[in-house]
């Protein structure tokens, strides 16, 4: 009865990996909450993956959303004059 | 003083905010793009817009932030183009770079290879602050397939949920939660591999 039960509960880590990412974009269902729940407290890579995601996550929020530090990298010289023709033309 | 007034010409303004902007509106597209022509088309498209539309600018308001709001706005425009012109069918997202790519990370049990088992990052609190990693971040981004990059993208760029975005593009959240799956795969072994491993 417990090993056809685990055999239902069990999950890869590829599923696992899916399921952590799905996290980010939909809600679980609660057998997947269950299932994801039990591999990550068995699984450490699953479990360091988990982690790293999330940092990967915070790491992309912040990037897209701030303005960037560095001011190193300059509009081409061509480009602004580009423009600034293409604006005397209109 | 209202810009609009005939008595100002448009197009000195304009042309003043290419002097002052330009710098400041590339190099943002540029990072959210990560391409330098794509950033240039942008930037200009922004501009005509800017042109096209001063009507719209109030004259008590930044000029920095509205140009930047425009700019957002092509960003995004650009990536959901982007993504939709690479989608030509729902299996063809799955399969991009063909199932071989999960044969990358996981045997066929769907077990962790040992070569690409996650090993723990350490807890640096202040690593979203050093601009070295940023940098690797930036890098890595750019090695991205271009729809994944776009699809990883959108999701942070318009800050909605990922139902808005998924009918916006018009494909299943299935879909949509399997390319950033492939996407995060790739991009935390880039991480791995150019900034985590490389300290060791």
């Amino acid at each position: 009865m417990i090993k056809k039960l685990m055999n239902i509960l069990m999950i890869s880590c590829k599923k696992a990996t899916e399921l952590i990412e799905k996290k980010f974009v939909a809600d679980l269902t609660f057998k997947e909450k269950v299932k994801l729940n039990i591999h990550t407290s068995m699984c450490n890579a699953c479990r360091n993956y988990k982690e790293q995601s999330a940092i990967i996550d915070k790491a992309l929020h912040q990037y897209d959303e701030e303005e960037p530090h560095e001011k190193t990298r300059t509009a081409p010289e061509e480009l602004k004059q580009k423009i600034r023709s293409e604006i005397e033309n209109l | 003083m209202d810009v609009v007034n005939k008595d100002i010409d448009k197009r000195a303004v304009v042309s003043e905010w290419v002097n002052l902007y330009s710098d400041d509106l590339y190099n943002w597209a540029l990072n959210k793009t990560s391409d330098s022509a794509v950033a240039e088309d942008i930037v200009q498209d922004t501009f005509i817009a800017a042109y096209t539309g001063l009507e719209k600018f109030r004259a008590e308001s930044n000029p920095k932030t509205w140009l930047l709001s425009i700019l957002k706005n092509k960003i995004i425009d650009y990536h959901r183009k982007n993504f939709k012109e690479m989608t030509l069918s729902e299996s063809d997202i799955a399969n991009e770079q063909g199932s071989d790519f999960m044969d990358n990370f996981f045997n066929k049990n769907g077990e962790w290879k040992q070569e690409a088992m996650p090993h723990e990052w350490g807890d640096d609190i202040n690593l979203l602050d050093n601009p070295s990693f940023i940098e690797i971040l930036q890098f890595c981004l750019s090695e991205l397939p271009r729809l994944w990059g776009s699809a990883l993208r959108l999701k942070y760029l318009e800050n909605s949920p990922g139902q808005k975005i998924c009918q916006d593009l018009d494909i299943s959240p299935t879909n949509f939660w399997q390319i950033l799956h492939r996407s995060k795969l790739q991009l935390r072994a880039c991480l791995n591999n150019n900034w985590f491993e490389k300290e060791k």
